[in-house]
């Protein structure tokens, strides 16, 4: 179904796409006011001038930006990264370890909210304007408006702080040692953020199933079924379904990128260790090796995204892979 | 929807700083609410003995763990130890080493080490470490923001217990160098994994380190001063505000907590609060408005037309009360200062402010007088205004400066507080007054702060312009000096001469506040004077500490 020839010009477009991300990143982060000789020894600091210009030397702050980025994509043609000025580490290695940590995450509460919010945007399109209807869509149109931050805090103080049912954040229970952290700690330990961010994340595929559920309901072709005599269920799966799915899929593999944003502030709240912070880091100490490390890793999740719901429409809409064979 | 990437990134980021400063409100209305839960969850998970859980604030998660790398130099090691370390009467004493000598052309300190010290792998720690550990941080000072060894040249171990450290040029804060290098084993060390699990020879080696989580230390059994009481601390990462939840759930013995959570109340723990040694001041530039070129030749704006007049600079100084700018920005916690404190080199001057009158005519004798009756002073149709940068996303700079307004209104002075990020900040040293804090051990500030060689060096040096060759000459003779006392004399004759132009408004001598579980004794009597340090400084005396 794929081709070989898609499958060049797929990694022909990737390589542009990163290409361009770390140009757009690198001149934005380069040309933000904020001085990394600064940020890395501080604005308090009675460093000695030959120790500043040392360090500047050698992290390169003083050459020419072209000749900055250009030294940069030889090092990463030679899978070399870089090493990370904020945590004077390898950014490959930086990017492992808190990547690992979000992508559980993001996984669980993306599948969740995939799932979930499709049937009950489904459930409300069939019932339209029930009681239930309007209790999820009022629910889901306020948290669409809400700011994770905030949502996040709630939800710790409720089920951490005031029921006690939860732990207060992190990945693993208080001073264990990571050998002895069980699959159950680290379940428990994730279900307060993946509720934020799956809730979060779920308004968008609830909303638009349920209206897309609706409309399609309401076609002429629905019509036609049921004067043939299909019952419910049968039209359920012979004709809404495939016609929700396309744009349910299209939003919810849209969000990857949406995804990393609220990742970010999940993680602060909960104490979560994952790329977000390191995001954060990267940015405000104009770490330009780290930050460029994590677009290029963002730009590729992205991607991939994109790519697996292109192949899906096919999957699911012979038009479409049709169209693509003999494009 | 891919090129949304970067921009979602950067404004994801500016709303979590918004939002940390409204997450504090709902933060502390739960302290108050919850307490019967607290006491229940407390009781329920009674710790194992000898185990402590702190949040000491998250720069020990953003650094290199590596002592090559600068980590943990103020001071406060619990892993390794340097050769000097920091008195509880503000003098340092032989940590590694046990005496020293300087040469009286003050070019070579030579330090005669500890017998009998190991490292926690076992290993014999000699001067071949030491030399070792100097030689690798020298050859990576770009590494290294903290421990500057531009001063050295060379350093070489006599025999096994002692080493020679020799200078390019007579350098005296070169022994303040010293006591912020801890020393790594020169076999066992590897640049990888002792940013996550350094070896040394201090009372505690990292068991576990989990990036952005917990680091789990456990007692050196075999540390040279003795084997701590307890056994084992865990130090977490967190936000502010949820390590103050954390702690009201009873899982956290230590909190750092910022002078506004002070006043909570959170059941089991009692605050604690700090002497330091850190200060916060007010440049006030000295000189008049003018263009001038930096040393690297570029125009710079510099000098302020109002705080260029001692008399507006000393009005400040002696009139403003100080005690009424803590009550009402610190939440009273602190310590009114009007120069450097609790340092063997500082003035600790002590003078009554709030002279109100005093102030008013020293004023008037220059010249500034209300002429159009606002309540403000004019002199030679300027009016006695200048704008006040609270720098960064310190809300208490910013509540300071919004205090010293209304004392400074009744001198008839009028200050307009802004705040400004650093980037923003560091082009307008040199024109408008910021607020700076300041507690670091070494002397070489004084340099930085009022030596006129270091005038537009740089965005962060001498940035009122301080001009006046006495100082000079004491700085001078304080970094050539081959003794420490020689060096001391100096540095007290420097800031004596400088701060009698006022060219700083020092104001408060900040108080560190921890929520300390109250069956934990952290031994205050042990406890050095804390430098700047946003919470971790309270580890000092880890090795003190202890359940009762």
């Amino acid at each position: 179904m794929f081709k070989k020839k898609s499958l060049v010009s797929e990694i022909i477009r990737l390589v542009i796409l990163l290409f361009a991300v770390s140009v757009l990143a690198f001149v934005l982060i380069t040309s933000a006011p904020i001085d990394p000789l600064t940020s890395y020894i501080g604005t308090e600091s009675t460093l000695s001038p030959e120790a500043r210009q040392e360090i500047a030397n050698y992290w390169g702050l003083n050459d020419p930006l072209p000749q900055r980025f250009f030294t940069w994509l030889g090092h990463l043609f030679h899978g070399d990264l870089g090493q990370s000025i904020t945590y004077k580490r390898p950014v490959a290695a930086i990017i492992g370890e808190r990547f690992t940590m979000s992508i559980i995450l993001m996984i669980v509460s993306w599948v969740l909210s995939g799932i979930i919010g499709f049937i009950l945007g489904m459930f409300c399109g069939k019932h339209e304007n029930s009681v239930f209807d309007r209790i999820i869509k009022t629910i889901f149109l306020g948290l669409k408006s809400a700011p994770t931050y905030w949502l996040g805090l709630i939800i710790l103080t409720v089920f951490a702080v005031l029921l006690g049912w939860f732990p207060i954040g992190m990945a693993a229970p208080i001073g264990k040692a990571a050998t002895d952290v069980t699959l159950g700690d680290r379940i428990y330990h994730l279900i307060l953020p993946a509720f934020t961010l799956t809730i979060v994340s779920m308004g968008d595929v609830i909303l638009y199933t349920r209206q897309k559920y609706i409309d399609i309901a309401r076609s002429d072709y629905v019509l036609y079924a049921r004067t043939r005599g299909e019952t419910d269920g049968q039209i359920t799966r012979r004709h809404i379904l495939r016609n929700i799915a396309l744009p349910a899929i299209t939003l919810q593999f849209a969000s990857f990128s949406e995804l990393f944003g609220g990742m970010a502030l999940a993680e602060n709240v909960f104490s979560y260790p994952g790329i977000g912070t390191a995001t954060t880091a990267a940015a405000l100490n104009a770490d330009v090796p780290l930050l460029l490390g994590i677009s290029l890793v963002s730009a590729v999740f992205v991607f991939s995204g994109n790519l697996i719901a292109n192949i899906l429409y096919g999957v699911f809409d012979p038009r479409i892979r049709e169209g693509k064979a003999h494009a | 929807m891919k090129k949304k990437i970067l921009p979602f990134a950067v404004s994801a980021i500016m709303l979590a700083g918004t939002m940390g400063a409204a997450g504090c409100a709902g933060g502390s209305e739960d302290a108050g609410n919850n307490t019967d839960i607290q006491t229940e969850a407390q009781s329920g998970s009674l710790k194992a003995s000898g185990e402590v859980t702190a949040y000491v604030g998250t720069d020990i998660f953003n650094n290199s763990m590596d002592p090559v790398k600068g980590f943990m130099c103020y001071a406060y090691p619990f892993v390794g130890n340097a050769l000097l370390k920091m008195g509880t009467d503000y003098n340092y004493t032989g940590d590694l080493a046990d005496s020293w000598e300087i040469s009286d052309d003050a070019l070579s300190y030579r330090f005669k080490l500890k017998e009998g010290v190991k490292f926690s792998d076992g290993s014999d720690f000699t001067a071949e470490d030491v030399v070792f550990t100097y030689e690798t941080v020298k050859a990576n000072q770009a590494n290294n923001e903290n421990v500057d060894l531009t001063a050295l040249d060379s350093v070489s171990a006599v025999d096994d217990y002692t080493v020679e450290f020799k200078l390019n040029a007579p350098y005296s804060p070169f022994f303040d160098t010293v006591a912020m290098l801890q020393i790594v084993p020169s076999d066992a060390y590897n640049s990888e994994t002792f940013d996550t699990k350094p070896i040394g020879t201090g009372a505690y080696k990292v068991a576990e380190y989990t990036t952005n989580q917990q680091i789990i230390l456990e007692a050196n059994q075999d540390c040279f001063s003795g084997a701590p009481k307890v056994e084992k601390v865990t130090l977490v990462y967190m936000d502010h505000d949820a390590a103050i939840a954390a702690a009201n759930s009873g899982q956290l013995d230590v909190v750092m907590v910022s002078p506004n959570y002070a006043n909570e109340s959170i059941s089991g723990m009692s605050v604690q609060k700090m002497p330091t040694m850190d200060v916060r001041h007010i440049s006030l530039p000295v000189i008049a408005e003018e263009e001038t070129t930096d040393k690297s030749g570029k125009a710079r704006k510099v000098g302020n037309n109002v705080t260029s007049d001692v008399a507006v600079r000393k009005a400040l100084s002696v009139g403003i009360d100080r005690q009424t700018i803590i009550n009402n920005s610190l939440n009273g916690i602190g310590k009114p200062a009007e120069s450097f404190v609790n340092l063997s080199w500082s003035l600790d001057a002590n003078y009554p402010d709030n002279q109100k009158e005093e102030a008013k005519k020293i004023l008037a004798d220059a010249g500034w007088t209300d002429t159009d009756g606002d309540g403000y002073l004019e002199k030679d149709g300027t009016k006695c205004e200048f704008d006040l940068i609270a720098p960064g996303t310190d809300t208490d700079r910013y509540n300071l400066g919004m205090a010293l307004v209304q004392e400074a209104k009744e001198l008839g002075i009028k200050i307009n507080v802004q705040n400004l990020s650093w980037d923003e900040a560091g082009a307008l040293t040199n024109t408008t007054p910021i607020i700076w804090a300041w507690g670091q051990f070494n002397p070489v500030l004084i340099d930085q702060l009022t030596g006129s060689e270091k005038f537009l060096s740089g965005d962060y040096n001498d940035v009122v312009g301080y001009n006046n060759p006495d100082v000079d000459e004491s700085i001078k003779k304080a970094i050539a000096a081959s003794s420490n006392e020689e060096a001391v004399k100096n540095w007290k004759e420097a800031q004596e001469k400088a701060d009698a132009d006022y060219p700083y408004l020092y104001i408060v001598n900040i108080e560190h506040c921890f929520f300390v579980n109250d069956n934990l004794d952290i031994s205050p009597s042990t406890q050095i004077m804390h430098p700047h340090g946003h919470g971790a400084p309270v580890l000092c005396n880890l090795s003190d500490w202890s359940w009762k």
